[in-house]
């Protein structure tokens, strides 16, 4: 079994234990284990998800499973700021593909990659829930609505500096 | 509940638990699924095997869908046709056409039903979707561009193996099947995932583009790595072995294998296979000539030595892997022909120590109960034994017992693949296993737990509870690094289930005082009433294949066929009379006897059978000097082996896949074995090579014309073999005390036999305890002061799996395991380099860090060349020999 020094810190790891005790089944603290490492760390390293598997008693495979079927849980470290573009129905009509574009010019990056200086992360996402103001993207927590091309770097910009 | 139901007009009734799918086989209309799979839990995903159920506007999952009285179902209409070939379509879109590549072609789910309901058209004009692939191992291919997402491999690696090596990540249309982080397969190598693809997305390396399905015959067959004697399938063409496969269903595996039984067949065809006889000849090299000048050979040394030197100057040691058959009529050899009782095999010495023990406290000389119930036992207690190792499919059957709800305790000196399910896993040093199963005593006495029964017949248990006195479960459970909770809660679960039985191993009982262990586990089971019915038991567990056999068909010193002691005038002579020849009177040596007296250059010639003393056998340098000594050595082999290169006659003899014969499995089951092909080259089978000896030495008695004659005689001269013969062993196994014309016998599940022995309990001189004394088996001596474990490893049997590339793959060299406390300890690394010295001798390995083993006990695996373990053990005296648990020292190389 994996000791927790080698992955997490003092808070992290108490904070981890406090999440499992809300669950009388430890293994239904998959999810917002995985959740609370990806905020903590960034990603899900492979010790990561390796010791959160024995931490609640499943095997390895297990939180692998679960951390690359949603997409805002990274086995690879992502940027700073990670830029989610919805590409369904309604934004795919009002003009994501474009928004798409200028986002990738304006980064330099393709889909799925992040810029050399790890400020941005770029990828697809399928509806985010706000069809009424497409086409739309997040950045981290935060919604951008009726996007437009030239609206993009301006967006971007606004984050560059932020931590 | 029955229920009634019609299926395309027809009507049946069914036990209202099973699903259309199953109630439409039972009628002979065939669903076609993709998911769904016998043993597996359902999961509906494929929707392959939709069907029209009357009153429910969409369509069904035959597979999911369970039944009901009344219920109205069509297979055959033009709607479920329609959905059929849809579904084929949509999986059509991304399944690559390379069926002229794929090694499942011809067995294909997929391939069939598009044959049979799909369309030759595709109205899906897109790419087809193309995955990022790469080899996640030696012997297990994955293609996930051929992945239908059924997910079947994934549920057997976790329903049947108990595993879980296998997910499905990603999502979507990516969804890809794969070990965790996509890396290499660190697994069992069950082949399960193999077996249980119904595409070619998960095939077996071993086999990749040799040979096509349909061009191999199969031929089933009893595994030969091990004592749960599985039944396989063998797959050749032209006289080659291409593969093995499941024999679905059949066999008290149903068909799972192990990666030893899956993948171990290579060494069948082997290039290194010896095809011929050879002579050694005044030059002293070895030339290859006639059966009929090797066998004069044989014949004229072995009758000059036993005529001049007397029998007692010649003896055999023959491999518990060779058939009844085989083993028989070599006993018969040395005891009629070559006038000696020097005859034993290399499980001899568990036969010696565990035999008499189960004879004088219970009067049988076997496990009492069939492996078929460890998959219902309610309690188990595994005490010395890595049962997914010692025999992987019983292992497989506890693991079905655990699913179940059964509470498992293994007492082992370290962890094992059971030990992430199993309810508790108690790492207690090899030694203080006693102290264990005491402390178990002592919690059922003073709780009052025991069997009411018991107490009925024994009055009171005085003298246990004496023997349990002197020591408080506080005490017991410091020395035994455990918990007094664990020990009290193991106690209860134990009494207070229904089924509940004991397995124990070689670390159990092949270690100084080791029987003591063996008499404690009888009087936990007699206390608590564990005996003689279904489900409650004990099972020694040795893995040699046929180790049974060996012991019924009287390859030992001291006992004829039948467990008769060669002591007995009356049962001697029962023997000649059946032989019509003669069966010399005083006992024989053990193969270590036989060893020693070699070395004294009294033993003059010796024959060995499929046995590689200096690859298995303990004794080191001493043991390589006493045959070099031998006037006369004859061994009988697959291939040359370092004792075959030293020896002045070889014979070659066939695989267990070239002869038909008999086992006999760790639960007493007869079992028939088929030839698949015919012997390589020159190669015979053993119990020919024996019956042409015979006849070459001038023995009509020793003529036979096949195998099923040999069985013939073993059922007139082994009582309790009586009636068996290779006929009525066709399709089933049998599990001996049989006789046809026996009241016990049953037929159960298609199984003949006795299921389980002491249905009326012990009788009436067996009712007593052992109320062993002592607390400990043993205990270190300062001057060695390291208990290293001796074992197997999943992937090996013996030093035979050593031929198998295969096999080679996944364990090729051993290392010394150390807990990384003891390495500490000791100031030695993970990976560097230490001598072992035991009192016998001493040899340089390198040290693996592993939690899996508890601190201050040691592991390694035999029959690897890299660490030649034969010069640490101990070889006897059978009462001092040390050959599953040693006693050393380890220094810094
Ligand atoms: S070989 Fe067995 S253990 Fe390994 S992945 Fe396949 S099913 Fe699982
Ligand atoms: S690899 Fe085979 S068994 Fe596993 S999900 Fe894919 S098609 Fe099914
Ligand atoms: S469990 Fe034993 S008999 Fe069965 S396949 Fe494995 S080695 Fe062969
Ligand atoms: S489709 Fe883009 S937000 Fe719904
Ligand atoms: S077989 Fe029924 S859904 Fe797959």
């Amino acid at each position: 079994m994996m000791k927790s020094t080698e992955v997490f810190s003092a808070k992290e790891f108490s904070d981890m234990e406090n999440i499992r005790a809300r669950y009388q089944e430890p293994a239904s603290a998959i999810l917002p284990l995985l959740h609370y490492v990806q905020g903590a760390q960034g990603h899900l390293s492979e010790q990561a998800l390796t010791f959160v598997a024995e931490f609640i008693g499943v095997p390895h495979v297990r939180t692998f499973e679960v951390a690359t079927y949603y997409t805002m849980l990274f086995t690879e470290p992502v940027g700073r700021h990670l830029v989610q573009v919805c590409r369904n129905l309604s934004c795919h009509v009002n003009g994501a593909e474009e928004v798409l574009q200028g986002l990738k010019r304006e980064l330099g990056i393709d889909v799925g990659a992040t810029t050399p200086d790890r400020v941005f992360t770029l990828v697809e996402v399928e509806c985010i829930g706000a069809c009424d103001h497409a086409p739309a993207m997040m950045i981290d927590g935060d919604l951008h609505r009726s996007v437009t091309v030239d609206s993009v770097s301006r967006i971007l910009n606004s984050y560059r500096e932020k931590p | 509940m029955m229920v009634r139901l019609t299926i395309d007009g027809r009507q049946i009734m069914v036990d209202g638990h099973v699903n259309v799918l199953d109630a439409a086989s039972k009628l002979g209309i065939h669903i076609p699924t993709f998911c769904h799979q016998a043993r597996l839990s359902d999961l509906g995903a494929c929707r392959m095997c939709l069907v029209e159920v009357e009153g429910m506007g969409k369509l069904q999952t035959a597979c999911t869908l369970a039944v009901n009285d009344g219920m109205v179902v069509r297979t055959d209409t033009p709607r479920v046709e329609k959905a059929r070939r849809m579904m084929l379509e949509f999986l059509l879109i991304n399944h690559p056409l390379e069926c002229t590549v794929c090694d499942a072609s011809g067995e294909c789910t997929l391939q069939d039903l598009a044959f049979k309901h799909g369309s030759a058209e595709t109205r899906f004009k897109g790419k087809k979707r193309i995955l990022r692939d790469h080899i996640i191992s030696p012997l297990i291919d994955r293609n996930l561009n051929r992945c239908i997402q059924c997910k079947r491999c994934v549920r057997v690696c976790e329903e049947i193996q108990g595993v879980t090596a296998l997910g499905m990540s990603y999502r979507g249309a990516a969804t890809v099947v794969g070990p965790f982080m996509d890396k290499s397969l660190d697994c069992e190598y069950c082949s399960h995932c193999i077996w249980s693809c119904p595409v070619g997305a998960i095939t077996s390396r071993a086999m990749k583009h040799k040979v096509r399905t349909w061009e191999m015959e199969k031929s089933e067959a009893i595994c030969p790595y091990c004592s749960c004697g599985c039944t396989l399938s063998y797959n050749y063409r032209d006289n080659v072995v291409y593969r093995v496969t499941h024999a679905e269903g059949r066999g008290l595996n149903m068909g799972s294998l192990c990666s030893k039984g899956f993948f171990g067949y290579d060494v069948i065809n082997h290039p290194d296979r010896i095809t011929a006889p050879m002579v050694r000849d005044a030059d002293g090299v070895l030339r290859r000539t006639t059966w009929q000048s090797a066998l004069e050979e044989v014949a004229r040394n072995m009758k000059r030595i036993s005529r001049e030197s007397g029998g007692k100057a010649v003896g055999g040691i023959a491999s518990d892997r060779l058939t009844n058959e085989d083993l028989y009529l070599f006993q018969k050899l040395m005891r009629m022909v070559f006038s000696s009782n020097n005859v034993d095999t290399p499980s001899g010495l568990w036969s010696r120590t565990v035999v008499p023990v189960l004879e004088k406290r219970m009067g049988v000389r076997a496990a009492t109960n069939s492996l078929d119930d460890l998959n219902y036992t309610d309690a188990l207690l595994i005490v010395g034994c890595d049962i997914t190792v010692a025999n992987p499919i019983s292992g497989l059957k506890v693991k079905q017992a655990i699913r179940r709800g059964g509470l498992v305790t293994e007492v082992n000196p370290g962890k094992t693949a059971l030990s992430r399910l199993a309810r508790r896993s108690l790492a207690v040093p090899v030694g203080k296993e006693l102290a264990l199963v005491k402390g178990l005593i002592k919690v059922i006495l003073e709780e009052g737990l025991y069997d009411s029964e018991t107490l009925g017949k024994y009055g009171k248990f005085s003298e246990l509870e004496f023997s349990v006195r002197d020591k408080s479960l506080k005490e017991i459970a410091r020395e035994t690094d455990c918990s007094v909770d664990e020990i009290t809660q193991t106690a209860r679960e134990f009494a207070g289930a229904k089924k509940a039985s004991i397995i124990f191993g070689e670390t159990a009982v092949l270690q100084a005082g080791g029987e003591k262990v063996l008499e404690a586990v009888i009087d936990l089971l007699v206390l608590t009433g564990k005996l003689g019915q279904e489900g409650c038991g004990l099972y020694p567990i040795l893995s040699g294949t046929n180790f049974q056999g060996a012991l019924d068909m009287g390859v030992s010193p001291n006992w004829l066929p039948g467990h008769a002691a060669v002591s007995s005038d009356s049962e001697r002579k029962r023997v000649e009379k059946a032989w019509n020849g003669k069966v010399p009177k005083d006992g024989g040596k053990s193969a270590y006897e036989m060893i020693q007296a070699a070395a004294a250059g009294k033993l003059k010639a010796l024959y060995l059978a499929g046995v590689n003393p200096l690859a298995t056998f303990p004794g080191g340098e001493d043991l390589e000097k006493a045959l070099k000594k031998m006037e006369f050595l004859v061994v009988q082999e697959l291939f040359l082996t370092d004792t075959a290169k030293l020896a002045d006659v070889v014979l070659p003899a066939t695989s267990l896949a070239e002869k038909n014969g008999t086992l006999t499995n760790v639960e007493r089951r007869v079992q028939k074995t088929s030839k698949a092909i015919d012997g390589l080259g020159h190669s015979l089978p053993d119990w020919k090579i024996f019956s042409d000896l015979g006849v070459a030495c001038g023995e009509e008695g020793m003529n036979y014309l096949n195998s099923s004659e040999v069985m013939d005689e073993i059922a007139s001269v082994v009582p309790f073999y009586s009636g068996i013969n290779h006929q009525i062993l066709a399709d089933n196994g049998l599990q001996w005390p049989f006789s046809r014309d026996d009241a016990r016998e049953v037929y159960h599940e298609g199984y003949l036999g006795t299921r389980h022995l002491l249905p009326e309990g012990l009788s009436k001189d067996k009712q007593f305890f052992a109320a062993v004394p002592v607390w400990e088996t043993h205990s270190a001596d300062s001057k060695y002061p390291m208990t290293l474990v001796l074992g197997d490893l999943l992937f090996h049997s013996g030093s035979f799996t050593r031929y198998s590339e295969s096999l080679n793959q996944l364990a090729a060299q051993a290392t010394l395991l150390m807990n990384p406390q003891t390495g500490m300890g000791l100031d030695v690394q993970d990976g560097s380099s230490v001598r072992a010295v035991s009192t016998q001798g001493e040899f340089t390995v390198t040290v693996s860090y592993s939690e899996d083993i508890a601190p201050g006990m040691l592991f390694l695996p035999r029959h690897f060349k890299n660490a030649p373990v034969s010069a640490l053990m101990i070889p006897g005296p059978d009462d001092q020999a040390r050959t599953a648990i040693v006693h050393v020292r380890v220094v810094k190389a």
